[in-house]
């Protein structure tokens, strides 16, 4: 079942009444040479392409389309023959559209008809299994493709956008609808693998994946699909900021950029460490994955001085100020059997400046400093610095 | 006295009745065009009209959603005196002085306000192309209950014959044409934009006897034959378009604060500090995660009172309180900017301000 019909101007003219300049071929809808659907993320809808082939008659040619308000869908009626060219395209009174194509020779040419549909979107998933020993994350992406509309797609190619195009919605609101929700739930799931790969394309500034292979896309389906797996270096960090310690998965994406999404990861005896939020990464890009609280290590951060060091006068000899010092200590302890890579991010007073240990380093108002803990031993790190504070 | 006054008033009355011409009664107008403007459609109408000597009052049906302001009326072989409009009815008296008999024109201009206009540009950039291919679209829609009849269009100097029937839309091919110049390039301007990505954009100049305000359609060539990239408006009044099209998926921005110092400070009675002079140092990382060569302009926002010590790139003062510059990055290369700067006699925050 296709999206729209083409339907020859003999016929229109019969029942709408144009006038018999057209051209008449025979009267049988029009099916396309070859279907595209390109699936947008976040904006409901999905790029539809046609390559259509028309037999016109030189001069003047009529023909009819069906669809949901096409011309607010960024139709794009592309004739690929300089001898063909688009004159009009007008609504009609039974949810239709006549196109006027002018040929300056009879013949078989082909056209591009393009335009947006809603009810679809896509987004990414990952699972990943973490060899801790060999410091390697093996990624198993896949992308759900969800088609929220009744209508089958046979025989289509099938894409995703990775992308923020700026889209102007106009009377629909932005996402899914609640009635498409519902749909989603009730979605029957499908998944597919291929040999072949996803093969990737850039378009300007976005990425747009295509399936291999053609497929059928039934109405209030997803679609699973599976890029290949890839396989990354990690370097597990424990990031100590204002006294939290959280432990960080640090990888490069070598291969073609990854859309953000939910990433869960394993363990290689299979055990699970958690779900967590992926953040996408691009080629050559290094990203991060914060995978929660860290059991084989602790941290106490302890403030163990404060002192005023010189004190600022007004005119009627009352405090206003002080320049201050503060010393803040850090055990870390490390339980667990292997070394441990950490980083320290304290927060400093506007205009601090860092007195102490020459190995921390003053970036963006915060203090930072790396350092490594080896197997179950503790470390102690100190951290001082001088500011100005109003008084009182 | 009174019979007196009562016998003129009916010669008076017979000699302008005689003289009255009824536009709509008698015919039709000459000539109907029917003229698209930025953002909505004027009628002109031609009516050939017998001028006798003397005066001559011709009345007109104005149509109901037309003000008796929006009207624009010149006549041909006479003079225009007044006009009166009688408020019970929209018929309107149209008073001409002629000096001889003679073939006089009366031109009506009026706005059609139940016919919508909308115009569109559709851009469509083959990857190998230098500049983008145009179409210039108009959506014209007949939101009245009555059909209008074939008539004369005028839009963009270009006449169209056409009638539209009750809430009909049209969709023309106005023109197609080139870019004249067109340039991709992504922008970083958390300030203007209100976020930390970056934006790409299509920097065409166009002629300028097509520029309408309109929306502008954006696509791009890809395997899958056409690809949408975004869209805009624009106001159609500069032949220079800055169209923002999306956000770039792959360039990325990461800026520090290296260095600040406080220096200078003065205190007022309070022992407030109340003015200081700063030495600030910036990085930007730019990196291009593309297998293409990307352009990038960079905005970097700063208190008025700075003084530039140093710069790795070169600059420009976009204002008094921003400079900016551009950065042409290899595939996967990352490149990074240092600039250096000093404030003088702020009296709060720092020169390099955060958006």
């Amino acid at each position: 079942m296709k999206k729209y019909s083409l339907i020859l101007a003999f016929f229109l003219s019969i029942f709408f009444g144009f006038s018999p300049i057209s051209h008449a071929l025979l009267s049988q809808s029009v099916s396309p040479d070859e279907s595209w659907l390109t699936i947008y993320q976040n904006i409901d809808r999905a790029w539809v392409v046609e390559k259509v082939t028309l037999s016109l008659e030189e001069g003047e040619n009529r023909f009819f389309l069906t669809g949901d308000n096409l011309l607010r869908e960024r139709l794009y009626f592309h004739p690929l023959d300089p001898l063909t060219s688009l004159k009009t395209i007008a609504t009609t009174s039974a949810n239709g559209y006549q196109v006027e194509i002018e040929a300056q020779e009879a013949g078989s040419y082909s056209f591009l008809l393009s335009f947006f549909m809603s009810g679809f979107n896509w987004k990414g998933r990952y699972m990943a299994i973490w060899d801790e020993r060999d410091s390697l994350f093996y990624l198993y992406p896949s992308v759900f493709l969800s088609n929220h509309k009744s209508m089958t797609w046979e025989n289509v190619h099938i894409s995703w956008l990775l992308g923020e195009p700026v889209f102007l919605f106009e009377e629909t609101a932005r996402g899914i609808a609640d009635e498409m929700k519902l749909a989603v739930e009730e979605a029957r799931p499908r998944v597919m693998k291929s040999e072949k790969p996803v093969a990737m394309e850039r378009v300007s500034e976005y990425q747009v994946f295509h399936l291999p292979y053609m497929v059928d896309f039934p109405g209030n389906s997803l679609l699973q699909v599976f890029p290949e797996m890839q396989k990354l270096s990690v370097k597990e960090v424990i990031r100590i900021e204002e006294g939290n310690e959280v432990r960080v998965l640090k990888m490069k994406n070598q291969g073609e950029p990854l859309p953000g999404g939910w990433i869960t990861i394993f363990r290689e005896n299979q055990s699970v460490i958690g779900s967590f939020e992926f953040p996408g990464a691009r080629t050559q890009e290094e990203l991060e994955i914060p995978v929660g609280a860290v059991k084989d290590f602790r941290t106490e951060r302890v403030e163990v001085s404060y002192k005023r060091l010189k004190a600022d006068w007004n005119k009627d000899k009352d405090v206003v100020g002080f320049w201050s010092q503060k010393v803040i200590r850090f055990n870390l302890l490390n339980h667990g059997e292997s070394s441990k890579a950490v980083e320290i991010i304290e927060p400093l007073p506007q205009g601090a400046e860092l007195t102490g240990d020459e190995n921390w380093k003053w970036e963006d108002g915060k203090a930072y400093l790396e350092l490594t803990v080896e197997p179950d031993s503790e470390e102690e790190i100190v951290l001082q610095y001088e500011f100005r504070e109003d008084w009182p | 006295m009174k019979k007196l006054l009562l016998v003129l008033i009916i010669i008076l009355f017979i000699s302008g009745s005689a003289l009255a011409q009824d536009l709509i009664v008698e015919k039709n107008p000459e000539e109907i065009f029917i003229f698209a403007g930025d953002s909505s459609f004027y009628q002109k109408e031609t009516w050939v009209v017998e001028l006798q000597p003397g005066e001559n009052i011709y009345s007109w049906e104005k149509p109901f959603s037309v003000q008796e302001e929006e009207v624009f009326i010149q006549v041909e072989g006479g003079e225009l005196v007044s006009l009166i409009s009688d408020s019970s009815n929209e018929s309107t008296k149209i008073i001409i002085v002629a000096e001889e008999q003679t073939k006089g024109k009366i031109y009506l201009i009026f706005p059609l306000l139940y016919l919508d206009l909308n115009y569109l540009y559709q851009y469509f950039w083959e990857p190998d192309k230098n500049v983008p291919a145009g179409t210039l679209l108009v959506d014209i829609t007949n939101e009245g209950q009555e059909p209008i009849p074939e008539s004369h269009f005028i839009i963009s100097g270009k006449e169209f014959i056409f009638g539209l029937k009750p809430y009909e839309t049209k969709r023309l091919v106005v023109d197609e044409f080139q870019a004249v110049r067109a340039e991709k390039i992504s922008r970083y301007n958390p300030l203007s934009y209100g976020d930390t990505d970056v934006h790409f954009f299509w920097d065409l100049f166009v002629s300028g006897d097509i520029l309408f305000p309109a929306k502008i359609e954006c696509f791009e060539g890809s395997t899958s034959g056409v690809v949408f990239l975004g869209e805009s408006y624009t106001l159609g009044e500069s032949p220079e378009l800055e169209i923002k099209v999306g956000k770039s998926n792959d360039i990325t921005i990461e800026e520090k604060i290296e260095k600040q110092d406080k220096l200078n400070q003065v205190y007022n009675r309070e022992g407030k500090e109340v003015l200081y002079d700063t030495q600030e140092k910036k990085v930007y990382k730019v990196a291009n995660r593309s297998p293409e060569r990307k352009k990038i302009e960079v905005f970097v926002p700063l208190q008025e009172s700075y003084e530039l010590i140093s710069h790795s790139v070169p600059l420009s003062r976009v204002e008094s309180n921003q400079i900016s510059f551009v950065l042409e990055i290899e595939p996967q290369e990352e490149v990074e900017v240092v600039l250096e700067v000093a404030g003088k006699n702020l009296t709060s925050g720092f020169a390099f301000r955060s958006w």
